[in-house]
């Protein structure tokens, strides 16, 4: 028995032939705050939505807060934030209608946070009495991660909660996700594809790929950790290194090899031709998930 | 030359690609069937000549249709701010075909009523003028509805303008003016339907979506805009609802604004003092025949309103499919029940709920407009049973909605004539058994069944997974 928020055994989901996730394992403990990373169709959207019992899955188990997913208590739910990918939500409310609808919905209700963030995201009288269908995309998923920040939840699910908002929107998010939802300990998962956005807040990271967790850990150690070994075959071949993640071959002969974490790389000394490489998190993305 | 062509095939195939195959296919068989229709009746008649003018007519027909049903709203669609502007030639040539087509059809058109009682002159001014306020119309300009009822309404009244008015267009100068009118609207209409970008351009889109974007890509109906009264009186029950904190009063609301039912009292209401107001007018100023007709037949009229029943059903179910990820944000609020059973039941109750409450306004207004129209008791009390004929209906939205979302489509007018027919075999065994009025048995029967598929739905909602979001299982 783990006290971990979110614990999910060999989850599995396929849409048709296609197998989106395979066996998952993850655990998401209190305070935590993961990046989901992983390519387009990877099945970040619907990891997330069968995490929060929105989809069901073909097999495997999710609890949350110690429940079965399926059977979530009033008072888990309550501590659930979610900001789905899709922002033009409930348009034809107005701003105001559409918090004052969630107000009456949750038992605990942030008023003046909300008035906070409305006033500092630029939600002027005007805008707020406009229906929703008229706001701009980034607008609208401004006002999306209000209302999922509304009831301050312990657990917050973002799907890609900034890709309409443009760089200042996206600062603004981020230190508001930073000062008044990650210091207040909140369990943060989200997933993107703005790698510099992750690198400024999530502790740890989670890559998706072929339905499981390719790799996880923690944002420094993978970066300090992962290593790129390019040296000829004859030296490489048959020699697994430390840490390894990924093998390929190159057509000129060459191998280049992905480690992450090894102590030591275990290369046979003095091996002449070998370059190691540190790699950035855009490298380490599109090595993980290729 | 053969570049113009190619250019004019081009521009012809991108505005009909907005349409599916599915649309095609019907005007195609449509048209085909009316000119095969033609072929067969004239050819009984044994006059050759005649037939292959008829099906000249319906062939035509067939044409006018296709061009305003499928070209014209896909041109405007095409024309959008960016590609008036940009792409070379294109809006130039959609504005050519649409005139070389109206030019066609208003001067087959005069043809056609040439040796005929019609007047080929005000044959060549209605059609020319019609088809321009169509496609203003089509455009999102509000007068061009307005001028399509209008002269739906000249049509009605024909016999009631005066005939000098009438000769006065149809020769010379009269003409002649009545000409230039029509090409100046034409010419009107045309720039509307084919701007050139710019910020009046960007203002006319939006009604134009409006008016051209009615269904999505997968058919679906979309949510249209709201009147200011309407939008008001919604604003009104929201905000009441949401300081009541009702679960189930706030989960109406996922409908949306034009589906919740105080939209639809609105409509209800209008329809019932407009209609009634013109009742009450007939039947004081009518001669005495109009007025016993009024009386004997008038709640007839009134009837096909109930249709209204399975319109609502409809929309309802459609929402329910557009709302999905709006759902998934309301399955996390607390209030609502947790785990699928009680959840389903929930919105089986919700859903059942405003079905009903819609059912029963509709079901008023159509005995308000009989009791107006001075339909005797009996009449009422047939009427009354036509209205329980269409209650199995409001059971159509206790489904599986995790697995099926949105339109039923013909399944639901199979299922309702199939509730009528064995409502009233049931109502003529029961009349033959014990004397009960057919209409009022089968009122009855219809009544058992609407309980009966209730009952189902809600058995069915305890088994079935988490209805929200609907159609994720689909």
């Amino acid at each position: 028995m783990t006290n971990a928020i979110i614990q999910s055994a060999a989850i599995s989901k396929q849409f048709g032939s296609a197998t989106i996730l395979n066996q998952l394992d993850w655990q998401i403990m209190p305070g935590q705050v993961i990046g989901l990373l992983g390519r387009n169709g990877a099945g970040k959207s619907t990891l997330l939505e069968c995490l929060l019992g929105l989809r069901e899955t073909d097999g495997g188990s999710v609890r949350i807060c110690g429940e079965d997913v399926a059977h979530l208590s009033d008072a888990t739910r309550a501590r659930i934030g979610y900001v789905p990918q899709k922002s033009d939500l409930f348009e034809w409310m107005t701003p105001r209608q559409m918090l004052a609808y969630f107000k009456a919905l949750y038992p605990r209700w942030n008023g003046a946070k909300v008035d906070g963030l409305l006033a500092r995201w630029g939600f002027d009288q005007l805008m707020q009495n406009k229906p929703i269908s008229k706001l701009s995309g980034g607008e609208q998923q401004r006002l999306s991660i209000i209302r999922s920040l509304a009831h301050d939840p312990e657990l917050l699910v973002l799907d890609e909660p900034v890709s309409a908002l443009d760089p200042v929107g996206r600062r603004e998010f981020l230190r508001e996700l930073i000062d008044s939802v990650i210091e207040r300990g909140t369990t943060v998962v989200f997933s993107t594809h703005i790698l510099s956005d992750l690198e400024r807040v999530a502790l740890d990271l989670a890559f998706l790929k072929d339905g499981r967790i390719a790799l996880q850990g923690r944002l420094d150690e993978l970066l300090e950790g992962a290593r790129r070994v390019v040296g000829p075959a004859a030296l490489l071949d048959g020699k697994p290194l430390a840490g390894e993640l990924r093998r390929q071959r190159a057509p000129d002969g060459t191998v280049s090899v992905l480690t992450c974490g090894g102590v030591g790389l275990g290369l046979p000394a003095g091996a002449a031709g070998v370059r190691v490489d540190a790699l950035s998190l855009e490298d380490l993305f599109i090595e993980v998930t290729q | 030359m053969i570049a113009r062509m190619t250019d004019y095939w081009l521009a012809w195939r991108m505005a009909l690609s907005s349409r599916s195959r599915a649309d095609m296919f019907i005007l195609g068989l449509t048209a085909f069937f009316a000119l095969a229709a033609a072929f067969i009746v004239m050819a009984l008649k044994n006059d050759p000549l005649f037939a292959a003018s008829v099906a000249l007519r319906a062939a035509l027909g067939g044409v006018l249709m296709g061009w305003l049903l499928y070209f014209v709203p896909g041109a405007v669609k095409l024309n959008a701010p960016c590609v008036a502007r940009l792409v070379p030639r294109l809006r130039r040539r959609l504005i050519e075909l649409t005139v070389i087509a109206w030019l066609i059809v208003i001067a087959f058109a005069t043809l056609m009523a040439t040796g005929t009682k019609l007047s080929p002159a005000l044959v060549l001014l209605a059609t020319g003028t019609w088809i321009a306020a169509y496609g203003l119309g089509q455009s999102g300009h509000r007068a061009g509805t307005w001028m399509q009822l209008a002269f739906a309404a000249v049509f009605f009244f024909s016999r009631s303008i005066p005939p000098a008015l009438v000769d006065g267009i149809q020769h010379g100068a009269g003409f002649a003016i009545a000409f230039l009118l029509m090409l100046a609207f034409a010419a009107y209409a045309l720039q509307y339907m084919f701007m050139n970008g710019g910020e009046r351009h960007y203002v006319a889109r939006e009604a134009q979506a409006l008016q051209l974007e009615r269904t999505s890509v997968d058919g679906q109906f979309r949510e249209r805009k709201q009147s200011r009264f309407d939008a008001s009186l919604y604003r009104w029950v929201l905000a009441r609802d949401s300081a009541a904190r009702d679960s189930g009063r706030l989960l109406v609301h996922l409908l949306g604004a034009r589906n919740h039912w105080v939209n639809r009292a609105i409509v209800l209401v209008s329809i019932l003092a407009l209609a009634g107001v013109a009742l009450l007018v007939m039947r004081a100023r009518a001669s005495v025949e109009t007025q016993a007709l009024i009386r004997d037949i008038g709640w007839m009229f009134a009837s096909p309103l109930l249709l209204g029943a399975m319109f609502d059903t409809e929309k309802r179910n459609v929402r329910l499919k557009d709302t999905a990820t709006e759902q998934a944000l309301m399955r996390m609020a607390p209030p609502l029940p947790a785990g699928a059973p009680a959840f389903n039941r929930h919105l089986a109750r919700t859903l059942l709920r405003v079905g009903l409450l819609e059912w029963a306004m509709l079901a008023a207004t159509v005995l308000c407009l009989g009791l107006l129209s001075g339909a005797s008791p009996a009449d009422l009390g047939m009427q009354a049973c036509l209205c329980c004929l269409t209650l199995p209906v409001v059971a159509a939205n206790l489904r599986d909605h995790a697995h099926h979302a949105g339109l039923l489509g013909w399944r639901l007018l199979c299922g309702f004539v199939l509730s009528v027919c064995i409502s009233f075999a049931l109502g003529a065994a029961a009349h033959t058994v014990c004397g009960l009025p057919v209409l009022a048995g089968a009122a009855l029967a219809s009544s058992v069944i609407a309980a009966a598929l209730v009952a189902r739905g809600f058995q069915r909602a305890a088994t079935a997974p988490y209805a929200f979001p609907a159609g994720r299982l689909a």
